[in-house]
This record gives C-alpha cells, sequence and structure tokens, in this order.
C-alpha cells in the first residue's frame, strides 16, 4: 500500500540518524512547520565553510523526520554551498519518494531550517 | 438518513468518505443549483438597479436573510452578512470592542477557542493596554465556567466574552445559557460574544433562548456556499456600534464634509455583498430545516457514540480521544492521537482508503498545547456520513497502526 511509506522513510523514522543535540555547536536554532506544529532544533560546526557535524532533535511526521536524518546525513563534511542545489526535486530524490504538495513543507523542514540556522 | 443522493460529489467521487465537515461541509445539488440559478437568470446587484432583475435579486438576498433570521429565532436587520465567522468576530471587536473597552478594559475568552475566537480579543486588548484573561478547561476538556470561577475571574473592568458554543476540537458543546445567566447576573454590562461555527450547522440555535448579545456562524460549515457568513447581535446594540467598513450600500447621505449612515443590516454591508452565497446559504437553511435540526442532531450523537465506541474496543491504550466520551454533551466531532503515528502520516495513510481527516491543530494551538500535544487527527460528522464510514476509518487507522509498528 502508501506509496511514501516504503521502507526506508519508515527505518529513518523509527531510528533516526543523526538524532540529538551536539555539545558545542557553532550554530543551532529551531524550525517550526506551522501547518502540523512540528518543531525543529538543528545544532551544527561550521568550519571553514564545511559543516563538519549536523544533529537535530524535536517531533515531527514520518516525511520531516526521514528527510532530515537523510539530509544531514548527505549533508555531513559537505561545503555549505551544496545548499544551493538543494530543493523539492533534490529532496525527493534523496529519500526516493514522490511528495503530494500538502506535504511538501514536511518534505522541506530540515532545509529550511539549516537555512535559517545559517541565516543565509 | 438518506441524503447521500442530494450530494453531486458523491456521484463524481463514488468512493469518498468524508469526515471532514467541520473543516467545511460538503454541498446539495439545491444549494449548488440555487447560485447557478442566480448566476445564468438574474445576475444584477442588489438595491441599486431599478429594473426587474436587479429587483429579483434583492428580493431573492433579502429572502435569505429571513430565512436565516427565522432559522435562529432572530429579527431580519439583526442579521449581518459577513464573510464567514472570522469577519464577524472581528467587526465586533472592531465596531464595538473598540468602543467600550476604555482603559484597563478586560477580555475573557477560553482556551478551546478557534484562533478566530481568540486572536481578535487578545490584540483588541493589547491594542488598548487591556486586560485579556482565558477560562481553562479540565483534562477531559470541559470548560470551567461554572458561577465560583466566573465570580472570582469576571469584575466590573470586563467588558467582553467572548466562548464557544461547541469547541472544533473537542467536541464539547458548552452550556452557553447557563454560563451567559451566569456572567450577566454577575455583571449585566458584559457583552457576551459566541462563536456558532460548529453549532448552527448541527443543532437548533436560539438566540433568545441563549441569551447573549451577539453570535457568529459560517454558510460553508451549514451546507451552504463559502464567503458567506452571519453575524447576529441585538438591534440596540447593532444601532449604537461603529460602521465596520466604509463605502457604498452603508450610507444614508455623504457631504463634502460628513456622512450618515444607513439603518441596520445595511451599515455594516459596505460593498456590493455576496449575493449568490447569500442567496445558496438561504437555499442551504431550507435543506437543513427539511432534514430537522433534532434528526441532525440525533443522527451525529448516534455516530460519535458508536466511533467512540469502536475507537475504543479496537486501539484501547493506543489510542487517545481528547474531550468528553459522553455524547450528551460532545457534537460529532472526535479529535485523537495514535500511539507512534504522527497525525500528519494518519491523514496521508486514510486518503490512500479516501477518507478525509483534518489533521495538525485544526486552528486551536493554545487547546493541543494544554494537551501537551502540538497536533491531532480529527473525524467530524454531517447529515452524509453513517456508520460505514465510521467501519472504514476504523479499518484504515488499523493499517496504520500495522505500518508503524
Amino acid at each position: 500500500m502508501t506509496d511514501i511509506y516504503k521502507e526506508n522513510i519508515l527505518e529513518n523514522f523509527k531510528n533516526p540518524k543523526n538524532f540529538g543535540s551536539l555539545k558545542k555547536p557553532s550554530h543551532s536554532g529551531a524550525l517550526n512547520n506551522p501547518l502540523c506544529g512540528d518543531s525543529i532544533i538543528v545544532d551544527l560546526i561550521l568550519k571553514n565553510n564545511k559543516i563538519e557535524d549536523i544533529k537535530f532533535r524535536g517531533e515531527g511526521c514520518a516525511i520531516s523526520v526521514a528527510s532530515s536524518s537523510m539530509l544531514f546525513d548527505y549533508l555531513k563534511r559537505k561545503n555549505v554551498k551544496e545548499l544551493k542545489k538543494i530543493d523539492k526535486t533534490f529532496m525527493e530524490k534523496l529519500i526516493n519518494v514522490k511528495i503530494s504538495e500538502g506535504r511538501v513543507k514536511c518534505l522541506m523542514l530540515p532545509v529550511n531550517a539549516i537555512i535559517k540556522v545559517l541565516k543565509i | 438518513m438518506d441524503v447521500k443522493k442530494d450530494f453531486p460529489i458523491f456521484k463524481s467521487n463514488p468512493s469518498l468518505i468524508y469526515l471532514d465537515s467541520s473543516a467545511t461541509s460538503l454541498k446539495p445539488r439545491s444549494v449548488v443549483n440555487k447560485e447557478i440559478e442566480y448566476y445564468t437568470n438574474y445576475s444584477a446587484n442588489v438595491k441599486r438597479g431599478i429594473y426587474d432583475l436587479g429587483e429579483l435579486a434583492t428580493k431573492q438576498y433579502e429572502d435569505s436573510r429571513v430565512t436565516v433570521a427565522n432559522f435562529i429565532n432572530a429579527q431580519p436587520k439583526e442579521i449581518i452578512f459577513t464573510r464567514g465567522t472570522t469577519e464577524s468576530i472581528n467587526l465586533v471587536a472592531y465596531a464595538l470592542g473598540r468602543q467600550i473597552i476604555g482603559k484597563n478594559g478586560e477580555i475573557l475568552t477560553t482556551v478551546m477557542e478557534h484562533h478566530s475566537n481568540f486572536v481578535p480579543w487578545q490584540q483588541l486588548a493589547e491594542e488598548n493596554q487591556g486586560v485579556f484573561k482565558v477560562l481553562d478547561v479540565d483534562d477531559l476538556g470541559n470548560l470551567q465556567a461554572d458561577i465560583n470561577t466566573l465570580k472570582k475571574i469576571i469584575n466590573k473592568n470586563t467588558k467582553i466574552v467572548a466562548l464557544t458554543y461547541i469547541s472544533n476540537m473537542l467536541g464539547v458543546i458548552n452550556p452557553i445559557k447557563q454560563i451567559t445567566s451566569d456572567i450577566k447576573k454577575i455583571n449585566k454590562n458584559i457583552i457576551v460574544v459566541v462563536d456558532c461555527a460548529q453549532a448552527v450547522p448541527h443543532r437548533r440555535v436560539d438566540v433568545k433562548d441563549l441569551g447573549c448579545d451577539f453570535i457568529a456562524f459560517s454558510g460553508h460549515k451549514m451546507l451552504g456556499p463559502t464567503g458567506i457568513g452571519v453575524l447576529w447581535g441585538r438591534k440596540e446594540l447593532l444601532e449604537q456600534m461603529y460602521p465596520f467598513q466604509f463605502g457604498g450600500e452603508m450610507i444614508d447621505e455623504v457631504k463634502i464634509k460628513e456622512t450618515t449612515y444607513a439603518p441596520i443590516p445595511e451599515k455594516y454591508e459596505a460593498g456590493t455583498p455576496a449575493i449568490a452565497q447569500a442567496i445558496g446559504l438561504g437555499e442551504a437553511v431550507r435543506f437543513l430545516e427539511s432534514i430537522g435540526m433534532d434528526n441532525i442532531e440525533k443522527h451525529e450523537k448516534n455516530l460519535i457514540d458508536y466511533s467512540i465506541k469502536r475507537l475504543l474496543d479496537n486501539f484501547g491504550n493506543d489510542i487517545i480521544i481528547y474531550g468528553p466520551k459522553k455524547s450528551n454533551v460532545r457534537a460529532g466531532i472526535i479529535s485523537f492521537n495514535l500511539k507512534g503515528v504522527h497525525p500528519h502520516d494518519l491523514a496521508s495513510i486514510l486518503n490512500e482508503s479516501k477518507i478525509c481527516v483534518r489533521a495538525g491543530n485544526h486552528c486551536t494551538m493554545p487547546l493541543h498545547a494544554r494537551f501537551g500535544v502540538s497536533a491531532s487527527c480529527r473525524a467530524s460528522f454531517y447529515i452524509y456520513n453513517d456508520k460505514n464510514d465510521v467501519d472504514s476509518l476504523v479499518k484504515a487507522l488499523e493499517k496504520a497502526k500495522k505500518l508503524f509498528s
């Protein structure tokens, strides 16, 4: 059944990677999704424009948690320039699911969170 | 209740299970046709043209006002057509609230309000250095508004109490008549504003019996069109309030230096109104009356009893149902959370079975915070729902539970 609830989504939702907090983040901040009341807090360490480490915590639906889990895994040890290419199409490819219009905000929650935290 | 055949949407979507009537109701054919009739046969402006079509449009528009007035036992001139509940409440906050709040004026509302009956009052208090107070609910969702509680909160500075008849999240029915009478006993000058958006579509509402000063409701939640709603207010209050918006239709005479205003209700209906929608709303009321409000209330009580039983039997401790479990204090609304599944995911999974529910905070963030959650799933019933819909809901929830376990 349910096309979007594939094994990788459920697995990343139940056991998210990069979940928790960092002891000495260089950047930290929260973002709310007013649509569903989800909130995500992101800690990261930025060194010479490179994301050395990144972690998130908070409450969310399977889509927002799984996309956070997978996006932050992807971004680790990458230059912040990478963020420029991250749009809806990129995210759908990354988590390997096609998202309906109503759930795009959930998919993009980690992207918008990191943009807010880095103020870019 | 055999009304599905009257709703064309079930013809274009035969397997639709619509459980989101608290957000907006479906529309019967007669309402759709009534709007088409206006646009096809007599789409003239109202209260302007001295020609047959203009007069017919005006007559239909005003007939609708009479129909709505009779429906809630009010006088036609006390019926102000607005865009909906939100605009009705904002109208009172703007046109009366600013006039009476004064220095240190107090406004009381409740934690269970929809944002539309919360934010306008919060902002009115803030802009005027007033005091904004909020009544709490108990853990079952019952409003804490007995006379002793009210006596502690209300005083001679209290100007307005704004509260809902039926909570759009908890489904709880507040004893408005009792609460209003208690408020007036403590301070007879307090203006009582009741949000009836979830009440007027589902039970008989009699404004004389309620004893309050204003009620607000929306057409689109009671089988009518979007873009039309009602503010009912006591005649003497409507006559003394400021206008809400200025422009055409609401004036008596305009001179270079001054303007006098039209009598009520025109005073509050500036500009060309939502004509087709108002006429459609009248037709929606006629449809509801042909079924009977008491029958509608009974039908929804049966559905809510059945749903609560089925949900608790099937999911036990894995489901949290918000609000009182007894149907004598609950309307056809049921908000819940299934352990381990986010409401948004639930709604997506239910959608696979063509089941429409609401997921989120239902415009009641303070109430969700009161129950320590950020979101919930909500199923709400109306005349076209039946027990099969509840069975489908339970079946789809079982699928979701299995998927996420």
